[in-house]
């Protein structure tokens, strides 16, 4: 891979590698770690990464090897509410919410911050594929190959994950938005 | 009208999150600096012309001339880090030609060096420059002759090798390459693979004992090794099923810093980001005499007597059948408590064991002592394994 094709796969996916790294580790300094580590072990493992083979999945592949390693690592460090931090940070900006009344907006920000709070306090296993699944919008049987795992336990892990949410998030579900 | 989680979910999960422009621009550097895309293009050379080019570049490094291995300022050199190719070949290097076959794997130690500024590149940690490194190369191959996989080829992402100095007198489990800011490069060449491994320089605690161990694991197996706290001896676990491979290292321990070693083990204990300085070191690193305590306990646990030790949850029991590739998975989850996840294979995890036997494992969340569950898998006369999760009946300790 040349420098120039390196440059343009981070400008092509550096967004959700990055945004994966940032919700599954819920800390800054470890996304970055593991954004950083991510781009630099896909250049060592393959000279190319081919348009048609798919390079997200398999960015996302090498994103998820080196979490899993390191995630013993990153459990002795104390997490310091950085999910707030991450959150707080970068709001959605599509959906036209420019005809919103500025307490719909208000609203339909604090929800989507229960919703991102709520995936971040999930377990890591069930983050993982969440994430996956509703972030990068893969299918269950890419799941299985990016994590590893059959695809019954992704599914399985998906449904736990759903009915945590549910559970956690039941007042937001209920409640009406405009 | 109820909302629907799938869609708030897809909302609230949208990739925004931007990589900061310097981190891109911090990885893109680092390629350039490490030569990684260079590394990999490494020309595969025919033995041939590799034994040749050795005899004739060797020069006064007779010892090589006649061994398959590269000698260690040859594998810097495929780094392009001549500042390290002549610390390799400077009187501070230690040159080594030792090997251990263990398993599938045979390990060759081939040199070590340490020092300041001995590599032309960098290596910083939390945004400061550690010049004051230890070097070493290994070569790791298949013992039977397979070629080991190039860098390049898929089957090299299946592998896994760690690599690193231990210091007699210090648990390995918190003194390693990955503690001491290690790091690693490696390419495969005529089927062997070289790995450069660097940490801060461990020749500080000569004086006390000096390890190399390379295990076939991402980071520290605390499988692999057996710590003594009595001796403070490090030993190769015997009864790991796969690579361990344990040297001494051969450095001369006039070498020692005692004061800086003690330096250096106050500033390693130290929290690891500047930028979470409330980090408290008794919350960050494990207890190993708290995972002693938890083991000895765990160990007193047999099929026979456990229910005098915890509660089965009922809900969580189940009989597993192992799928076509002999691995039995298991999800659980115990309302208000904890959940979790299994999978074991089924010939290994049961190895020598007979029908009945119950293998006891432990799962907890730090400092959180109620969240203590103790999955349990039986392995049954038909093949199924019966997996169950027990709760303690007293509070182990745990926080």
């Amino acid at each position: 891979m040349t420098k120039a094709e390196l440059a343009e796969c981070i400008d092509a996916y550096g967004t959700d590698i990055y945004s994966f790294c940032a919700y599954l580790t819920g800390s800054r300094q470890e996304a970055e770690d593991l954004y950083q580590d991510t781009f630099l072990k896909a250049v060592e493992l393959r000279e190319t990464i081919k348009a048609d083979q798919n390079p997200k999945s398999y960015l996302l592949a090498v994103a998820v090897r080196i979490w899993k390693n390191k995630r013993r690592k990153f459990a002795w460090r104390k997490r310091i509410a950085q999910v707030q931090t991450l959150t707080e940070e970068k709001e959605i900006q599509s959906c036209g919410e420019t005809e919103q009344s500025a307490e719909a907006q208000y609203l339909r920000k604090a929800d989507l911050q229960a919703v991102r709070a709520a995936v971040a306090a999930l377990p890591d296993r069930y983050r993982a594929v969440v994430l996956l699944f509703y972030m990068e919008g893969m299918a269950v049987a890419q799941i299985a190959a990016v994590m590893k795992i059959p695809e019954g336990t992704v599914k399985s892990r998906l449904y736990h994950a759903r009915r945590i949410l549910e559970k956690e998030l039941e007042v937001v579900l209920n409640e009406k938005r405009p | 009208m109820k909302r629907d989680l799938d869609t708030l979910l897809k909302q609230a999960l949208t990739p925004t999150m931007e990589p900061d422009r310097r981190l891109n621009q911090g990885i893109l550097r680092q390629v350039k600096e490490n030569k990684t895309m260079d590394m990999k293009k490494v020309r595969r050379i025919p033995a041939a012309a590799v034994a040749a080019a050795i005899v004739l570049g060797a020069g006064s490094v007779t010892a090589y001339a006649s061994w398959k291995y590269l000698a260690p300022e040859k594998v810097t050199e495929r780094f392009h880090d001549t500042k390290l190719t002549d610390a390799f070949l400077g009187e501070d290097a230690v040159r080594i030609q030792e090997e251990q076959t263990i398993g599938k794997y045979r390990v060759t130690l081939i040199g070590i060096v340490s020092g300041k500024d001995l590599s032309q590149y960098e290596h910083t940690s939390n945004g400061i420059v550690q010049t004051d490194r230890t070097y070493c190369v290994t070569a790791v191959e298949y013992a039977d002759g397979t070629p080991m996989p190039d860098t390049s080829q898929d089957a090299y992402a299946e592998l896994s090798f760690f690599v690193s100095p231990f210091i007699k007198g210090y648990d390995p489990a918190e003194y390693n390459t990955v503690t001491m800011r290690g790091g690693y490069s490696e390419f495969s060449e005529n089927g062997i693979l070289y790995r450069l491994t660097e940490c801060d320089n461990v020749e500080i605690f000569a004086d006390k004992g000096l390890y190399l161990g390379v295990s076939d694991s991402t980071f520290y197996d605390p499988k692999a090794y057996q710590y003594d706290k009595a001796t403070g001896e490090i030993l190769r676990n015997e009864a790991y099923d796969g690579l361990n491979a344990l040297f001494q290292l051969p450095i001369d321990a006039s070498k020692a810093d005692p004061a800086a070693a003690a330096n250096y083990l106050t500033t390693l204990d130290e929290p690891e980001s500047v930028a979470e300085p409330e980090t408290n070191e008794a919350e960050t690193k494990p207890d190993t005499q708290k995972g002693a305590k938890i083991q000895a306990w765990l160990d007193q646990i047999t099929s026979e007597n456990i229910g005098q030790y915890a509660d089965c949850v009922e809900s969580t029991v189940q009989v597993l059948t192992p799928d076509s590739d002999g691995y039995v998975s298991v999800e659980y989850d115990i309302e208000g408590r904890v959940s979790g996840s299994g999978s074991v294979l089924v010939s290994k995890y049961f190895e020598g064991k007979k029908p009945g036997e119950m293998m006891v494992g432990c799962s907890y969340a730090e400092n959180e002592p109620d969240s203590m569950v103790i999955p349990t898998y039986t392995l049954n006369e038909d093949g199924t394994v019966t997996f169950a999760v027990y709760i303690p009946k007293e509070r182990v300790v745990i926080s």
